[in-house]
């Protein structure tokens, strides 16, 4: 549950970000304040959740720069659940802590983009993530 | 230099996050996850390490002035951080619904720049009270990560996360210093 709600979360900010022109901050607050009102109402572990959409809204807060497509949020959603998971007794209670989570999720995304571009050449990438 | 050096301790922040969880867990695959993490967030940083090396070139020995935006982005700072914990603590409200509110709000209110800044250093705000037990320390805590982002404005542009990474090093600094003091 938690790796769905951080692609949907991740999704949905670089989508009001970027392509309906909200800009990052505003489409961030969005996902995070209505995940905080509404996740802890409709699942048992909702807060948890809300923690988690929060985390992916951070790292969806990104240039098109290094991120040009949608789909890649989708990606770096996955490693945001996965990373969120398994540091959740790390830096507890930390105001910045999902930010840095979000911070890692997107780097080592932007990491492995780098190594596969090296090995397949980035024309041969671009073009599977054009046809995604 | 002063890149340099912010760019280590941001870095030091990400790793040592995924350090301290694989010392944590003790799973197979997790520890496979956790390091393979490791490996290519090391990428994507000597990546950007490159970049911040060229900007260093670029810039050469330039000084830098304290500017009237330097003074909007310290008092942003430090209220943003002290009314998220405000919100936060002693309305109740959550660490979520807080950040989320002041977001709303700095989006509203203020230029694209300073909402960002505001919206971070909200952050703060979200700490539990064993972190930051007062008011006070959060707008202290605030003021300190102000400072770091006027400092370090290149370090970690266009990844999702930046504001995340220097608001824990600021609160990581804080508590090192309140801890020294035992205040």
């Amino acid at each position: 549950m938690v790796m769905i709600i951080s692609i949907c979360s991740a999704c949905l900010t670089y989508f009001l970000g970027l392509h309906l022109k909200k800009g990052p901050v505003l489409s961030s607050a969005i996902v995070t304040l209505s995940s905080g009102l509404l996740l802890p109402h409709f699942f048992i572990e909702g807060d948890t959740l809300a923690l988690a959409a929060t985390t992916a809204s951070y790292a969806a807060m990104v240039s098109t720069i290094k991120f040009p497509k949608l789909i890649e949020m989708v990606a770096i959603g996955c490693i945001c659940g996965i990373v969120f998971n398994l540091t959740q007794d790390v830096f507890v209670g930390v105001g910045g802590r999902l930010g840095s989570i979000a911070a890692i999720a997107g780097f080592s995304w932007f990491g492995l983009k780098q190594i596969i571009e090296k090995f397949m050449g980035k024309n041969k990438l671009t073009i599977n993530l054009l046809q995604k | 230099m002063k890149r340099t050096i912010f760019f280590l301790l941001y870095s030091l922040v990400s790793i040592g996050i995924l350090i301290l969880a694989l010392m944590n867990n003790t799973l197979l695959h997790s520890r496979i996850f956790l390091l393979t993490a490791i490996l290519f967030l090391g990428v994507g940083l000597i990546n950007h390490f490159y970049e911040i090396s060229k900007l260093n070139k670029e810039s050469g020995k330039e000084k830098r002035n304290f500017a009237k935006d330097d003074l909007k982005i310290l008092i942003g700072s430090t209220l943003s951080a002290t009314i998220t914990w405000y919100i936060n603590h002693e309305m109740g409200y959550g660490a979520v619904v807080a950040n989320g509110f002041i977001g709303i709000l700095a989006a509203t209110l203020f230029t694209p720049k300073l909402a960002g800044i505001i919206y971070t250093a909200s952050f703060i705000g979200m700490s539990s009270q064993t972190i930051i037990a007062t008011m006070p320390i959060a707008g202290f805590t605030g003021f300190i990560a102000g400072m770091i982002i006027i400092l370090s404005k290149d370090i970690y542009v266009g990844f999702g996360g930046k504001g995340g990474t220097s608001m824990a090093l600021s609160t990581q600094l804080v508590r090192l210093f309140l801890s020294i003091f035992r205040i």
